[in-house]
């Protein structure tokens, strides 16, 4: 949840919400160009950003990126690797049953291509959740007309998770406080228990809070009042700039490779 | 125009499953006092104040807002909830959104008010709460005493006329705690009509107006604080202590302080404490209540404790008196006293010959002095034997007296 604490406390946090979603969007959607330069600029462009325009220590940010590579290695490692029909086409490679395995000039360009496109995609998203506030998003998207029902279900399902996952940690103390996880055994009588009292839990709350919601004068609708952050004029001819010079880059560059 | 802000008559209410959470309960709220419901865990204090602004419906039983019976149709429980605000228990399933100004702000945008209204609201009762700066964070964020804050701005920024507090000390520190009362004094004193339940007796015997004490859905007593904790009947009924400060009174009355009424709280306590002292000096006479004839070698045995006493200077004047036989006597000692403008009388028996008993019939004949002398403190001290250290003795006693005579 460190990304979620970033969100409120980075310095991008007073920028419309709509801006950044609009800056992480169209530069997502530039990423699918095909070209690596593109995307190379992309990544570098979004860390640039995150860190000098965000505040985001350099630290944290790298450390957030590494999160996804777990996943998207072990992928690219795949794709990395075909059936070859000759021995010369390959780098590298190796026989099973017969079949020729290896790694081709080609499949590292088609793996490369695709993980910094990933990257690139992702970093863009990183930067909306780095930067925007659950929130704001949420409001920005009650601008764009999504239906009230979908926003008000998004607006509780956030403000649950936190509140389980600390109804979470306080249940395990407790029980791991009793050696409830000293054997595996124990481990999975306790977490049984542990599930059992969180949905017990849940309901007892989600009745208190709609007692409370009453009181207050609840009548089938959540209605807040969100703040109002002017739209800024500038930042909009920014972010547009921007996405049209990374799209004179892909012009310019051609595809990328060779 | 009723007296009473809220009122039940025998309400009675179930919970699903037949659990009787009250059992007939009556009481009636007046306007303007800070009022109590005291009970211990159980006793149904929740239950009741979901009465109070139809989110429960009784089972049987009326209740009365404003001197008009609740109707629980749509616009009437919607104006009901307007007027009466409740500040639940725990915080932390009472907050729904995300940040603390979208929070605050869902009263007031179920009141359908214009936008700029609703943050002028808003803004106001985060000021009021003094969380202005927390406005933009978000719920998860905060700490749980901020929580109970942002709790109490939901219910403020609907401005009811009824702030209804269930347990509003629970689970905070002391410090916290003292906080939240004194917001509630605040609001109090700003017009606001509170009610608030709680387990602490202290809290409620300090802050309170009027006491309500019920225990297993039923009203055992209802009074000021200073009847209903003096009450040990009540008490015991409903599994409470004595509030702290009122042990406190009691040792230093053992000890021989003087109050003509309780003290609310430790300032008050220290203030009605001090100003007796001084008065104390001011204005004191001791008295030695002699016991048995005058016989020659005693009674200047007596008169000279007494010179000696007076020599001592810790009270204005010392008087000897004979209970029995022999001039002066009480009611002639006390009269000559009170003359002098003495306006309090500490009497110590003294029975300085062996062989006689304790007299039952002291704290009667100054009784009888008292009435005549209303206006004069009489205090009797423990009755002392014969010692060497007589003069040490008498005024140690004097000191510690024990028993006002009123
Ligand atoms: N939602 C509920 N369902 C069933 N029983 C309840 C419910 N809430 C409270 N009770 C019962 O009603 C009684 C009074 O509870 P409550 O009003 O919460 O007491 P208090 O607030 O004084 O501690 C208790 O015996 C409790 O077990
Ligand atoms: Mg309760």
């Amino acid at each position: 949840m460190l990304i979620d604490n970033y969100a409120y406390t980075n310095k991008l946090i007073n920028v419309h919400p709509g801006e950044k979603l609009l800056f992480s969007l169209t530069s997502m959607a530039v990423g699918f160009v095909p070209n690596i330069y593109v995307d190379l600029v992309i990544i570098l462009m979004m860390g640039v950003v995150l860190v000098w325009k965000a505040g985001i220590p350099t630290k944290v940010y790298l450390k957030v990126l590494v999160l996804p590579l777990s996943f998207l290695l072990p992928s690219i490692f795949v794709l990395m690797i075909n059936v070859v029909s000759t021995e010369s086409q390959a780098l590298w490679g190796f026989s099973v049953f017969h079949v020729r395995v290896g790694v081709t000039a080609a499949s590292i360009k088609v793996a490369g291509l695709l993980f910094l496109r990933a990257m690139a995609l992702i970093s863009c998203l990183f930067f909306l959740s780095l930067t925007t506030p659950m929130i704001d998003l949420i409001m920005v998207l009650e601008k764009l007309k999504v239906p009230f029902i979908i926003l008000e279900l998004m607006q509780l399902v956030y403000h649950f998770l936190f509140v389980f996952m600390e109804m979470t940690y306080r249940i395990y103390i407790s029980q791991s406080s009793r050696l409830g996880y000293i054997t595996p055994k124990a481990g999975i009588n306790s977490l049984g228990r542990l599930v059992t009292s969180l949905f017990i839990k849940t309901y007892q709350d989600s009745e208190s809070l709609y007692v409370a919601l009453e009181a207050r004068g609840y009548d089938g609708e959540l209605r807040v009042l969100n703040k109002n952050i002017p739209v800024s004029k500038s930042n909009l001819f920014c972010i547009l700039s921007t996405e049209l010079l990374l799209l004179l880059v892909a012009l310019v560059t051609q595809g990328g490779m060779r | 125009m009723s007296d009473y802000i809220l009122e039940m008559k025998d309400v009675v209410f179930e919970y699903p499953g037949g659990i009787r959470a009250l059992k007939g309960i009556s009481l009636a709220i007046e306007k303007g006092k800070k009022s109590v419901i005291l009970g211990p865990n159980g006793a149904g204090k929740s239950t009741l104040f979901l009465h109070f602004n139809g989110i429960l419906k009784p089972k049987s039983g009326r209740v009365f807002y404003q001197g008009e019976e609740i109707r629980y149709s749509r616009t009437s429980l919607i104006n009901l909830r307007k007027n009466v605000g409740i500040v639940f228990q725990d915080p932390e399933t009472q907050l729904f959104a995300g940040s603390v100004f979208q929070e605050v702000s869902f009263g007031p945008m179920n009141l359908h008010l214009p936008l700029p209204e609703v943050e002028k609201k808003v803004e106001e009762s985060l000021k009021a709460m003094g969380i202005e700066k927390l406005k933009e964070r978000p719920i998860h964020f905060l700490s749980y005493g901020q929580k109970k804050r942002v709790s109490i701005a939901d219910v403020l920024a609907m401005e009811p006329d009824v702030l209804i507090f269930d347990e509003p000390t629970a689970y905070l520190d002391p410090k916290h705690a003292e906080k939240i009362m004194d917001i509630l004094d605040e609001l109090h004193a700003r017009g606001k009509q509170i009610i608030l339940s709680t387990h602490d007796v202290n809290i409620a015997y300090s802050w309170a107006d009027y006491v309500f004490v019920i225990k297993d859905g039923m009203v055992l007593g209802n009074g000021t604080p200073q009847e209903i904790f003096q009450d040990n009947k009540i008490l015991e009924e409903a599994d409470l202590k004595k509030p702290f400060l009122l042990d406190i009174y009691d040792v230093l009355r053992e000890k021989g302080f003087f109050f003509d009424r309780l003290p609310r709280n430790i300032c008050d306590l220290r203030n009605i404490c001090d100003l007796r002292r001084d008065e104390m000096v001011m204005n004191s006479a001791l008295l030695i209540l002699v016991h048995g004839s005058r016989a020659e070698g005693s009674q200047k045995m007596v008169f000279e404790i007494a010179e000696k006493l007076k020599r001592k200077g810790e009270y204005q004047d010392v008087e000897v008196a004979y209970l029995q036989f022999n001039h002066p006597d009480l009611a002639e000692s006390v009269e000559r006293l009170v003359e002098n403008g003495i306006a309090e009388i500490i009497t110590v028996p003294a029975f300085l010959f062996q062989g006689i008993h304790v007299i039952k019939d002291i704290p009667m004949e100054l009784k009888k002095v008292k009435d005549r002398y209303p206006k004069v403190r009489i205090a009797l001290a423990n009755p002392i034997g014969y010692d060497d250290r007589i003069c040490d003795v008498i005024s140690d006693r004097a000191k510690g007296r024990l028993i006002e005579i009123c």
